[in-house]
């Protein structure tokens, strides 16, 4: 079952339109026009994924008897367990060409999101990727990729975005993988660095997070200085593939590793389950310097510590919200609980994801919490990840 | 001052109960209770059950008839340290009961997550035994792995991880001491064709039994059912008994509540809740879900607080199969229905560690034995 004749049109033409702010102002008039169109035609595909997509129908069934609530917020968000144990598509299988699947070496399903193309996905991340993180400003960039290709994973999202960036915004000659058969290779990561260095040319890394701590893992002391207009994007978790590392505790590591200065680790925040991916807004508000090599976007005013600047900021395209974890209905303005992301282009999917991220809206976007520290002991019982993982 | 290891046993066993008498009246009263409930995450009638359960017995003729059977004449006297996990909060009564009665000294290393009751607990024990004019027998420590050279026998609670911890910690540094780690674990339990025979009402005293358990401590316990498989059966059966079992958790809403949830534990139970009402059918209760999901490819295991999964499985031979990724933390199945031979036969042989116990008694293994190595069969 296709979409409404047009929606999937008018739905490109918003994401190709619309314009991408460094950070959420709600009172600039034309971000609330945007969020009024895009509200407008989450309505209408969730309406039309509550009818045709069996899963998520069942859903709402269960949380509210009502197949067609007046407004987003009363459509629930669809869990992404639900992606393991179920197909959450409209479409016969004969028309899913694209499978992305989570990860893990688990015995639990992987949670899979088909869809029929990628022409949702590749627009929002291309223009994400552009904005958040100035691809395509600086053409000889060296590119020096932490995390498979998508020959290695074809069914990994972040493989699929990070090559499409490459066939849009890279030069062969200047990619550099130092990732391969689930292994970093830490010296082709020491060689490519320190060629990059040499060349004097901008550098962007590009990997998982449990990469990156591999990376820490494998380099010894030796630390680079990367040229001016480099940074790190790290993504994901770790779920058992290297050792932990709290965030901040990341980002300085990588940023002393690599001789950037914490503003240029970037986080990017994206899952299977989603079509659209939020950054960290840190390098829109780099330095002078540093803002005309990646934009000409001014700097934000305001000399705040870089702890309480950072949050992901989602593209027009996708609603963030923050909602109560018992009732799954939004929270007060400021206060925390489960983010939900509404995302324009899983119109082929669901659009209205509930995720078991814990965070809260600030100025600088969604900021995503720890798990809680005063949190009761869970007993001994195993979680269902302690046995399956 | 006289030494603990110089009591007779009578007279350990009388400091002792006076300790849990005296714990008893302390929990008996209103904020020390709700103290006890909001450390441990539970509700406070759930508190004053599991108290009731768990150390009210031991107030008076319990103690001794255990240590006559099971402790006389094993050898178990010395230092002895517990290292406590973040367990249910009455986890640690039995360990300390046990290891003291035998004329033991104890030091006990609390998880800082449910530090209140273990405390409360050895500081009864201090306050009784010095009240006879005896050295407390029994002292905090916070780090644990600083004693292991000193002690006779280490028994510790947690995670694989920390169970070998330290048990590498042991080995290194004093080899020649005793060893006993309780790992976490989950529970299963099998309703066998008698157990779904005929109508709800038939079907309404067996899913009481499996209600208490998966109840019982909220679903937090390592005895606790996260999976319940009906043999046989056909799919009317099997939802009618979903549906009992759905109503029996109703019932025990009002009468014992459940505790607090963590925000990660709601959107656990999201998480869930969503995938039971895609691939099947849920019953959704103020505080607790129940589903039916039919024929299974692989064990989808509940997140606890009170959610449990309904399986069909046509025979033994499947469940075996189904069960076999967790085989090893399987440490409780529960039965209801008539437990024959073929279902005892394929427990003994591929299960081995687990407990057989009949449905509402999965908190109540057939003994809690130093070695945790009681026969599986015991209650059955």
């Amino acid at each position: 079952m296709r979409p409404p004749a047009d929606l999937e049109a008018r739905v490109l033409s918003f994401m190709e339109s619309c314009v991408l702010f460094p950070s959420s102002d709600p009172g600039n008039p034309l971000e609330s026009t945007q969020h009024s169109t895009r509200d407008a035609l989450l309505l209408e595909a969730l309406r039309w994924q509550a009818e045709h997509v069996v899963p998520y129908g069942k859903w709402i069934h269960q949380r509210n008897g009502n197949p067609k609530p007046p407004s987003i917020d009363l459509f629930p968000g669809l869990p992404t367990d639900v992606f393991r144990y179920a197909l959450v598509t409209p479409y016969p299988t004969e028309a899913l060409t694209v499978r992305f699947e989570t990860s893990g070496t688990t015995q639990l399903p992987r949670g899979v999101h088909a869809l029929p193309h990628t022409r949702l996905y590749d627009l929002g991340a291309r223009r994400m990727g552009a904005h958040m993180l100035g691809l395509g400003r600086q053409p000889n960039a060296q590119w020096v990729l932490l995390l498979p290709s998508s020959e290695e994973a074809p069914h990994s999202s972040l493989s699929h975005m990070v090559d499409d960036f490459l066939s849009q915004f890279a030069q062969p000659e200047n990619v550099h993988r130092v990732w391969r058969n689930s292994q970093l290779l830490g010296d082709e990561l020491t060689t490519a660095v320190r060629t990059a260095c040499r060349k004097g040319h901008p550098t962007f890394l590009l990997g998982t997070a449990f990469a990156f701590v591999h990376g820490e893992d494998q380099l010894g002391p030796g630390t680079f200085e990367l040229p001016q207009g480099s940074f790190a994007m790290q993504t994901g978790g770790y779920k058992g593939r290297s050792r932990e590392v709290e965030p901040a505790m990341l980002r300085q590591a990588i940023g002393a590793r690599y001789g950037l200065t914490d503003r240029c680790v970037v986080g990017e925040y994206g899952m299977t389950e989603l079509s659209s991916q939020l950054y960290e807004s840190t390098l829109l508000e780099s330095t002078p310097l540093e803002s005309t090599l990646f934009h000409s976007i001014p700097l934000t005013p305001g000399t705040q510590t870089e702890n309480s600047r950072r949050g992901y900021v989602a593209p027009p395209w996708v609603r963030v919200s923050i909602v109560d974890p018992a009732t799954l209905a939004p929270v007060g303005e400021g206060q925390s609980g489960l983010v939900r992301i509404d995302d324009l282009a899983n119109l082929h999917s669901v659009c209205a994801i509930q995720t078991s991220d814990v965070g809260r809206m600030t100025d600088h976007g969604l900021e995503l919490l720890g798990r809680d520290p005063n949190a009761t002991a869970r007993g001994c019982s195993l979680s269902v990840e302690d046995v399956l993982w | 001052m006289v030494k603990w290891s110089t009591l007779s046993v009578e007279q350990r066993v009388s400091v002792l109960e006076g300790a849990v008498t005296s714990l008893g009246e302390r929990l008996g009263q209103g904020d020390d209770l709700q103290a006890v409930a909001d450390s441990s995450g539970l509700s406070t009638p759930m508190v004053q059950w599991a108290l009731e359960q768990e150390l009210h017995p031991w107030a008076s003729g319990t103690l001794f008839p255990i240590w006559k059977r099971h402790i006389a004449g094993r050898g178990h006297q010395g230092k002895h340290l517990l290292v406590l996990a973040g367990n249910l909060f009455t986890g640690c009564i039995k360990p300390i009961l046990y290891s003291l009665v035998s004329g033991s000294e104890l030091w006990v290393k609390p998880s800082r997550r449910d530090l209140l009751f273990p405390t409360w607990f050895c500081a009864a024990v201090r306050d009784t035994s010095e009240s006879v004019g005896c050295t407390a027998p029994v002292t905090m420590v916070e780090d644990g792995l600083a004693m292991v050279g000193d002690v006779d026998r280490v028994e510790v609670f947690g995670s694989d991880a920390t169970i070998a911890t330290w048990k590498g910690a042991l080995q290194h540094s004093n080899p020649v001491a005793g060893f006993v780690g309780h790992g976490h674990g989950l529970g299963v339990a099998l309703v066998t064709p008698e157990g779904l025979e005929n109508d709800a009402e038939h079907q309404w005293p067996w899913a009481q039994a499996l209600a208490m358990d998966v109840a019982a401590y909220d679903q937090r316990g390592c005895l606790s059912p996260h999976a319940v498989i009906l043999l046989g059966g056909d799919n009317s059966r099997s939802g009618s008994f979903g549906l009992q079992l759905h109503r029996a958790l109703t019932d025990l809403e009002e009468k014992l509540p459940r505790g607090t949830l963590s925000v990660e534990q709601r959107a656990e139970e999201h998480q869930w809740r969503a995938v039971a009402s895609t691939v099947g059918t849920l019953w959704e209760g103020e505080a607790h879900g129940v589903s039916w999901e039919g024929h299974l490819q692989s064990l989808r295991p509940s997140p606890g607080l009170r959610n449990i999964s309904l399986f069909q499985c046509e025979n033994m031979e499947q469940v075996v199969q189904i069960l076999a990724p967790v085989g090893s933390h399987l440490r409780a199945l529960a039965v209801a229905g008539h437990c024959g031979p073929a279902v005892q036969g394929a427990a003994s042989v591929y299960f081995p560690q687990c407990r057989i116990m009949p449905a509402g008694a999965m908190q109540k293994p057939p003994l809690y034995e130093h070695a945790d190595g009681t026969p599986a069969m015991e209650a059955i």
